[in-house]
């Protein structure tokens, strides 16, 4: 089988395994059977990275192979730490990283071989999921930057003491930042798997990538780490419920304004698009 | 022929006197036991109930107004008090300033704005409904209601529900218990997934706990000085684990909402305390309630981002805006009690009406027939065949029963300028026995 199918599946998996080990249930059971789930994708994208990443060395494409050379080696020194010094966390870092490693290939790398022709039905499908899930993705951002916004003022009202300003009595502090963490978290799903369908549609149709994209691109994989930083820092870093709301309110703000600048450059023909 | 029967009322309440006076005036059930069945005997009430709470005292009776006055109420309020030296100390002047009396309507309303919370101290409370259900079941079990009481408490109960469900009267909470509870639900919407520690074990942390309990915290933590207090609390609460103040590190990483209701002077919970608590706390947000006084909280802990701290004075902010939406509300509770006075003053009336309409019935029919007979009498219809006489039986029966039911209509609905008790009064006295055995004597005589 052609070694792009072992690197879609590695990237998949690791961008599965990001997703698992954010530890958005609450539940410590499910926490701990996602746990597992994102060690299991874990190993078996490391085997089908490796795989793919020799074939690409045999085919000499140097600069091809570099990032997936470099993403297996941070997939099995994970999984080093996991299984033998037991960090068992350490895929929280790894596996987001191998993701970007390998989007950033999919991207700026364009496949030296297609494996799938243009005509195929399958290709509209992937781009037509790809903008349809990247766009659900966007619109859960924008909800979790309003819930953001209430969530500050109802804080701020609380902290200041002004009761009467705390005007949403049915939208309590807690069930706030459950709703702003939720849809952080599916808006995070949604535009990984949007990524993940276009990296995979670029890889297996596009030979050589369009200039115009590389600033869309960049501002995409930007929202995706800054929203993948939002939810560690929540998780992860234990970051206060308000320090969140900061983020996804002010994350959303910067995102909706350079997407707005993106589009303004491609009409004027200013930027690089 | 059925007398007609009125509500009456006497009573004192936080309006009319103060604290010392209510105190003096209280009787517990187990007196009102001994007590009630005696003086309706003596009194030779048809119905009466007491409602005896810290906040008024009122008996509530029902019987024919000829017999009740208001010096009669005055003598039954003392013999229910016998052998009450303070109650005793009183004279006429100064017990009629302190009680109220209401007959009939003003009665029946007045009865339903205190069933539905509407006279009491903090308007739309609940409590004053419980100590009222519990007021008509002793009357009830001691035998010394029938079916005017029992129908009227019936009735206020109904209204308390409807005063409830329909107006905002209820909704908002006015006491600091209830008041910290709503601010603790500003932050944790739903309770039951939250531990709450409760520090004292006095009254105000037993109120506060009360409140909080109803919304069926995840646990409970009773911590005091004296442990043994704490235990006692959870025992009467039927719920809560006590603990030492001792364990109050634990208790700040443990617990999401804290209120302190201790008397201590100086800070019982400080802002180190707090801080060490936070580290442990992993980003989860901590919500402080002081309603002690003097202050159990330091207020520096206002400095952590992540901390909510209420203290009697935010508490105060909910109670007095929640006082205001309840006051608004009155007007709509009172509507709802002027229609409910109205509709139970109606089934009073038919209670009245309708043995006044059998013996008026009856008194037509022994009318029609004495002049039937004297009739048959006369020779031209003595020899009427048998289904003549039914049919002339059968025309006298329909006029009969036309009579009576349009007496019936007239008083039940009357015309313009009449009222209903004047007509029943009239019908009475008009061709009733009573009336009509007074108007032949004052004929005798005249």
């Amino acid at each position: 089988m052609y070694d792009s199918f072992w690197l879609h599946l590695s990237l998949v998996l690791t961008a599965v395994a990001t997703l698992f080990y954010l530890p958005a249930l609450s539940k410590e059971g499910i926490r701990s059977v996602a746990l597992r789930l994102g060690q299991g994708c874990l190993v078996v994208a490391t085997l089908a990275l490796t795989y793919a990443a020799f074939g690409r060395y045999d085919s000499q494409v140097w600069t091809d192979a570099a990032p997936l050379l470099l993403s297996v080696f941070v997939l099995w020194i994970a999984l080093f730490a996991t299984f033998v010094l037991k960090t068992k966390m350490i895929g929280l870092f790894a596996s987001p990283l191998v993701t970007l490693l390998l989007f950033i290939h999919a991207f700026f790398f364009p496949a030296t071989q297609t494996y799938l022709t243009i005509d195929d039905p399958t290709a509209q499908y992937l781009a037509g999921f790809h903008v349809l899930f990247a766009v659900i993705g966007e619109a859960l951002f924008a909800a979790a930057a309003g819930l953001a916004a209430l969530y500050l003022w109802q804080h701020r009202a609380l902290r200041r003491k002004q009761i009467s300003k705390a005007i949403y009595q049915g939208l309590p502090l807690d069930k706030l930042e459950s709703w702003l963490i939720k849809s952080l978290w599916c808006g995070f799903a949604f535009l990984t798997i949007g990524l993940v369908l276009g990296a995979i549609y670029t890889q297996a149709y596009l030979q050589v990538r369009p200039e115009g994209l590389t600033a869309k691109i960049a501002w995409a994989l930007a929202t995706w780490g800054w929203y993948l930083g939002t939810l560690n820092a929540r998780y992860n870093l234990n970051r206060l419920p308000s320090a969140i709301a900061r983020m996804a309110l002010w994350g959303f703000v910067l995102l909706a304004v350079s997407m707005f600048g993106l589009g303004f450059f491609r009409i004027s023909g200013v930027g690089p698009a | 022929m059925m007398r007609r029967l009125n509500i009456y009322c006497i009573g004192c309440s936080h309006k009319t006197a103060d604290s010392a006076v209510r105190d003096i005036l209280y009787i517990d059930d187990e007196q009102l036991r001994l007590s009630m069945p005696r003086v309706q005997a003596q009194f030779q009430i048809s119905e009466m109930m007491v409602l005896s709470t810290c906040n008024r005292f009122e008996i509530y009776l029902a019987g024919p107004p000829e017999r009740i006055d208001e010096q009669m109420l005055f003598d039954l309020l003392l013999a229910l008090h016998t052998g009450n030296q303070a109650l005793a100390r009183f004279n006429q002047n100064e017990l009629e300033k302190l009680f109220y009396v209401y007959s009939e309507r003003a009665a029946v309303t007045h009865v339903m704005n205190v069933a539905s919370g509407i006279d009491s101290l903090v308007i739309g409370e609940t409590q004053i409904t419980g100590q009222f259900k519990d007021a008509i079941e002793l009357a009830r079990e001691l035998e010394t209601v029938g079916p005017i009481l029992s129908r009227f408490a019936q009735e206020a109960l109904a209204l308390t529900k409807s005063v409830r469900t329909k107006t905002a009267i209820g909704q908002r909470s006015v006491s600091v218990g209830s008041a910290a509870a709503e601010l603790v639900n500003l932050v944790f919407g739903d309770i039951s997934k939250h531990d709450v520690a409760i520090v004292g074990a006095g009254e105000m942390a037993r109120l506060a706990a009360q409140h909080i309990l109803k919304q069926k915290p995840r646990q409970l933590f009773i911590a005091n000085r004296t442990v043994q207090k704490a235990v006692e609390l959870c025992r009467e609460l039927g719920a809560g684990k006590a603990c030492s103040l001792d364990e109050m590190p634990r208790l700040l990483v443990d617990a999401d909402v804290v209120i302190a209701a201790t008397s201590a002077v100086g800070f019982l919970i400080q802002r180190n305390g707090v801080e060490h608590a936070l580290a442990a706390r992993r980003g989860s947000p901590l919500c402080l309630v002081d309603i002690a006084m003097p202050r159990d909280i330091d207020p520096a802990v206002e400095d952590f981002e992540n901390v909510y701290h209420f203290d009697i004075d935010d508490l105060q902010q909910v109670v007095d805006r929640n006082f205001e939406g309840r006051r608004q509300a009155l007007e709509e509770a009172s509507g709802l009690v002027t229609a409910a006075a109205e509709q139970f003053d109606t089934w009073m009336m038919h209670q009245h009406v309708r043995p006044l309409l059998a013996d008026f019935d009856r008194y037509i029919a022994d009318l029609m027939s004495q002049e039937l007979q004297k009739t048959l009498r006369k020779g031209s219809f003595s020899n009427l065949t048998a289904e003549q006489l039914k049919a002339l039986d059968t025309m006298l029966r329909s006029v009969q029963r036309k009579i009576v039911a349009d007496a019936g209509e007239q008083i039940r609905n009357p015309p313009d300028g009449y009222f209903k008790d004047q007509l029943a009064e009239a019908l009475g006295a008009l061709f009733l026995s009573e009336g009509k055995a007074q108007k032949e004597k004052n004929d005798a005589s005249a």
